[in-house]
């Protein structure tokens, strides 16, 4: 199993070449952010990797799920909504970082929210309103369509009701991410093994480190003259 | 390809438009939804070509609030109805057309339909006994049950008309729409299911990103493939071909009879 915890450890003695001292240029946490971030980062080329090959999704390894997020209602609007889990994830370019929400049942269920299908919510693209509000798709009837903002992910009616009015008050988030809410320094990382050199490189090259040091010192050759 | 629903032309059922947006995204292989908003707008385009001639048939259902004079009008985009019902506990019941109700002609208030037999004939089940307790004793009282109400239709007035009013006001009304207002929940044919993920499929390469003519192309002429085995599909002059192209939910309540 591998942790960011294990792999900043391993980086670290790496970088030192043996044991780690006490006494570093680099603390553990600079490396276990680095090692977060270059996550993502490798998370996200293979995604594109992926789309060039053909491929529409994501690996299910890099996805994390949330289950039992609240559903609260604007003060003065009176849109449902909720606050995403998570400070960070994956920005893809069709917005698919956030996976899939759908109603949670799993710690409430009455008569009404039995009714609430059982459906995934439907993600809406940016400016859905201003784009689609004359068109038969608008609607979006019977269906309830998610929307993010910033740091909030808002939810449309069906019909005239609103989700919580219609028995719903939990939802589960499926987000790909490794924000440290989300993947503790000692949960797996959802990182498979394979990926593990291209990220211990590149955290070397961002810490301006050369894995391959130079040890001949060919600079000045002796040059033997023939007698 | 050939279209898989010709090896079942007997069979004439409908699929909803929610499932073939689906459909039209898992053929394609995506794992979320993302897609389901261009998707759903594509499929309305296809069908309004698809229905352009006014072949379209939408079945939808209303609840409407009964007048003061116990009628409620016609919906702007009715062409026929299916049933007519009211709500009882937590059942919508069909009910009867009773042509003898007489129509009510005036818009005003007061004005009541009333029953055209010259005796009124309440069957005794009609009646049921209740219990009454007062200071000069106990004893028992016959109490009209009120009825299931009919209805009539009143073309002129563009009105459904009722005998008498429900519990709770309303009416519920299963009807045959004339306007392309289409939902997720729409119902079409399932003979354009794979006519239709087609055309989603040849909008989506059209307008994506670095689109290659090549591909938009041939995209274009899987759809036209799909639609020409449609049309030749509807043109079967056998029974089931008939039952096929004509595939409506018309019974004898036209509107325009």
């Amino acid at each position: 199993m591998t942790t960011i915890r294990i792999l900043a450890e391993r980086i670290m003695r790496l970088i030192k070449g043996g044991n780690v001292s006490r006494d570093n240029q680099w603390d553990e946490r600079d490396i276990q952010y680095l090692v977060r971030d270059v996550s993502s980062e490798l998370i996200k080329g293979t995604w594109f990797e992926e789309r060039n090959e053909g491929g529409k999704g994501i690996d299910s390894r890099f996805v994390v799920t949330f289950e039992g997020v609240e559903i609260k209602e604007h003060e003065s609007t009176g849109e449902n909504y909720i606050e995403m889990p998570i400070d960070s994830y994956l920005r893809l370019l069709d917005d698919s970082g956030v996976r899939s929400i759908r109603p949670d049942f799993s710690e409430s269920e009455t008569k009404k929210t039995k009714e609430f299908e059982r459906k995934a919510f439907i993600p809406i693209p940016n400016r859905f309103r201003d784009i689609y509000s004359n068109l038969p798709a608008g609607a979006l009837e019977q269906q309830v369509g998610f929307e993010i903002r910033k740091d909030r992910v808002y939810f449309t009616k069906i019909g005239d009701q609103t989700v919580m009015n219609a028995g719903l008050k939990k939802v589960i988030i499926d987000v790909a991410t490794v924000d440290p809410a989300a993947v503790d320094i000692d949960d797996a990382l959802p990182l498979p093994n394979e990926y593990v050199p291209r990220l211990i490189g590149r955290v070397f090259e961002l810490l301006g480190i050369n894995a391959t040091p130079d040890v001949i010192n060919d600079n000045n050759p002796i040059v033997t003259q023939a007698k | 390809m050939t279209n898989p629903r010709l090896n079942a032309p007997e069979k004439a059922s409908h699929v909803k438009v929610d499932k073939i947006v689906r459909g039209a995204i898992a053929d394609q292989g995506y794992t979320t939804l993302h897609n389901y908003v261009p998707f759903l707008h594509f499929l309305f385009d296809g069908l309004r070509r698809w229905y352009s001639d006014g072949r379209f048939v939408d079945v939808k259902q209303k609840r409407l609030k009964m007048s003061s004079r116990k009628s409620v009008p016609f919906p702007d985009d009715m062409i026929g109805w299916n049933k007519i019902g009211i709500r009882i506990g937590n059942q919508i019941l069909v009910i009867n057309r009773d042509d003898t109700l007489s129509k009510i002609k005036e818009d005003h208030e007061g004005s009541e339909a009333f029953n055209q037999q010259s005796t009124l004939v309440v069957p005794s089940d009609y009646f049921y006994y209740s219990n009454i307790y007062t200071s000069e004793g106990s004893g028992k009282v016959e109490v009209l049950r009120a009825s299931n109400p009919h209805y009539t239709v009143n073309y002129d007035a563009r009105e459904f008309q009722f005998s008498s009013k429900t519990s709770d006001d309303y009416i519920y009304i299963e009807y045959i729409s004339s306007n392309f207002s289409p939902s997720t929940e729409t119902i079409v044919p399932e003979a354009i299911e794979y006519m239709m993920k087609q055309w989603i499929y040849y909008r989506y390469v059209k307008f994506k990103a670095g689109a290659a003519a090549r591909e938009t192309r041939e995209a274009r002429l899987d759809y036209e493939d799909a639609k020409d085995d449609v049309r030749a599909e509807m043109s079967n002059l056998s029974g089931a071909g008939i039952m096929e192209a004509v595939n409506v939910h018309m019974t004898r309540n036209s509107i325009n009879q």
